[in-house]
């Protein structure tokens, strides 16, 4: 599980990401209540990649990846959209959050 | 829950109708002023600081400023708060499609206040909005409930170089009303920033979103890091930048000139003919690239300045230098 619950001498929880931890097709899809076939589909379409290429790495995603599929859930779910609308908006996203932190960058942060 | 209006303007001690300039240059001051590591009482000095990296985070963004302006128009020190109608804060509260249902959720300890939260929060500026809504009861037939997994929630968390450079544990404070008892609920825990995390990355903490329905899980909170603007130097990656002010007669004679980094003072050598706007490269100072120890660069740009006022013999030196220069910076190659 991550981040790992570690109990530590006082009480409160401590919650540790670990930036290399990954999981497996299985969990990511425990994880995120997306069938397995579907996290193929949506790879095929270019919405989600593995960490490295399936043909060769195997299937291991990351916390990013997790947090991409629920939120094509959503976009699937709650707007009804489809996967080319669904790449659009996320493709949008990235670029908007890219220029964003570009602009951070010239004004002086 | 009502918030409490920021008075940004005061915090910064600048003017409403300050240029961005003059935010800069307050920012600037005061952030050297209070910075942790130089200050002398720490634990005053950092609440201060992050105060001013919140304000310099909305007045130091033209969009942000301008939002901010038309949400404060009518605001007066001493009269409590009240948004202006349509202006309902974005985060901070999650919506069920048909509007029926609502829960508010408040942080603590991620340096950033509720009102922040509220009107200035969340990633890729209002788009978040987008999935902002509970997701809709998916196959409801017959009244059947289904378990449903909570909604994910996501909060900014500010996260200053040193902490970036060294890592560090924050303590997170999570206050949630249930929608359905209608109590208050607050959760603290711990969350380790570690080393080399980049602005705009998640961290994840797994349980802690909304509740779940119909016995399904919780969902998780994304704490998305924002680098605390620094006095010193801009990030780009794990890439450091120092902004060096050179006088005309140093950038073109060279010199050494002693320049700051995130780890005490390096001399740096600046050759004969440096050009405004070149860039020189201190190898290893910037922030953790992974794990594995190395780390990304400082780059010191310089930025030639000219003198603001002259006296006579200076004036008169330059006279002459127009005279015998034979330089024309608008001649064709």
């Amino acid at each position: 599980m991550n981040p790992a619950i570690v109990n530590t001498t006082r009480a409160l929880q401590l919650y540790e990401p670990h930036a290399d931890l990954l999981y497996t097709l299985e969990e990511a899809a425990h994880l995120t209540h997306v069938p397995r076939r579907w996290i193929a589909i949506y790879y095929l379409h270019g919405l989600v990649s593995p960490v490295r290429d399936p043909a060769t790495g195997g299937w291991f995603f990351n916390d990013d990846a997790i947090r991409r599929l629920r939120r094509i859930e959503q976009l699937r779910d709650q707007y009804g959209m489809n996967l080319a609308a669904i790449r659009l908006i996320l493709d949008l996203l990235a670029e908007v959050e890219r220029l964003q932190q570009e602009l951070r960058f010239w004004r002086g942060f | 829950m009502p918030v409490e209006f920021k008075d940004y303007y005061a915090i910064l001690g600048v003017p409403r109708d300050a240029t961005e300039e003059e935010i800069k240059k307050a920012f600037r001051k005061l952030a050297r002023q209070y910075h942790p590591d130089v200050a002398k009482d720490k634990k005053a000095a950092e609440e201060k600081f992050k105060e001013i990296n919140e304000a310099y985070e909305v007045l130091g963004d033209p969009a942000k400023r301008k939002r901010y302006d038309e949400l404060g128009a009518n605001w007066r020190a001493g009269v409590g708060f009240e948004p202006p109608p349509g202006w309902q804060g974005r985060a901070g509260r999650w919506t069920s499609p048909d509007g029926t249902e609502a829960f508010e959720f408040h942080f603590g300890g991620t340096g950033f206040s509720d009102f922040f939260e509220q009107f200035f929060g969340g990633g890729a500026a209002g788009f978040d909005e987008l999935f902002r809504q509970a997701r809709g009861r998916r196959g409801g037939f017959g009244g059947e409930t289904f378990a449903q997994r909570g909604e994910d929630i996501e909060g900014d968390i500010l996260v200053t170089l040193e902490e970036a450079l060294h890592g560090s544990v924050r303590s997170i404070s999570l206050q949630k009303t249930n929608p359905r008892t209608g109590q208050t609920e607050t959760h603290t825990f711990k969350v380790r920033i570690p080393p080399g995390v980049r602005d705009g990355q998640r961290i994840r903490v797994a349980g802690k979103g909304g509740e779940g329905s119909g016995g399904g899980p919780p969902g998780d909170l994304y704490l998305r890091v924002r680098l605390a603007a620094h006095p010193d130097f801009r990030v780009r990656g794990a890439d450091l930048y120092h902004d060096l002010e050179l006088a005309p007669w140093e950038a073109l004679l060279g010199c050494t000139v002693d320049v700051p980094t995130l780890d005490g003072k390096v001399t740096v050598r600046i050759p004969p003919g440096t050009n405004n706007g070149q860039r020189l490269r201190v190898r290893g100072r910037g922030l953790p690239l992974g794990p594995g120890g190395e780390r990304g660069d400082l780059y010191v740009v310089v930025n030639v300045v000219l003198p603001d006022r002259l006296t006579d013999e200076e004036r008169a030196l330059w006279e002459k230098l127009a005279r015998v220069s034979r330089f024309n910076p608008r001649s064709s190659p």
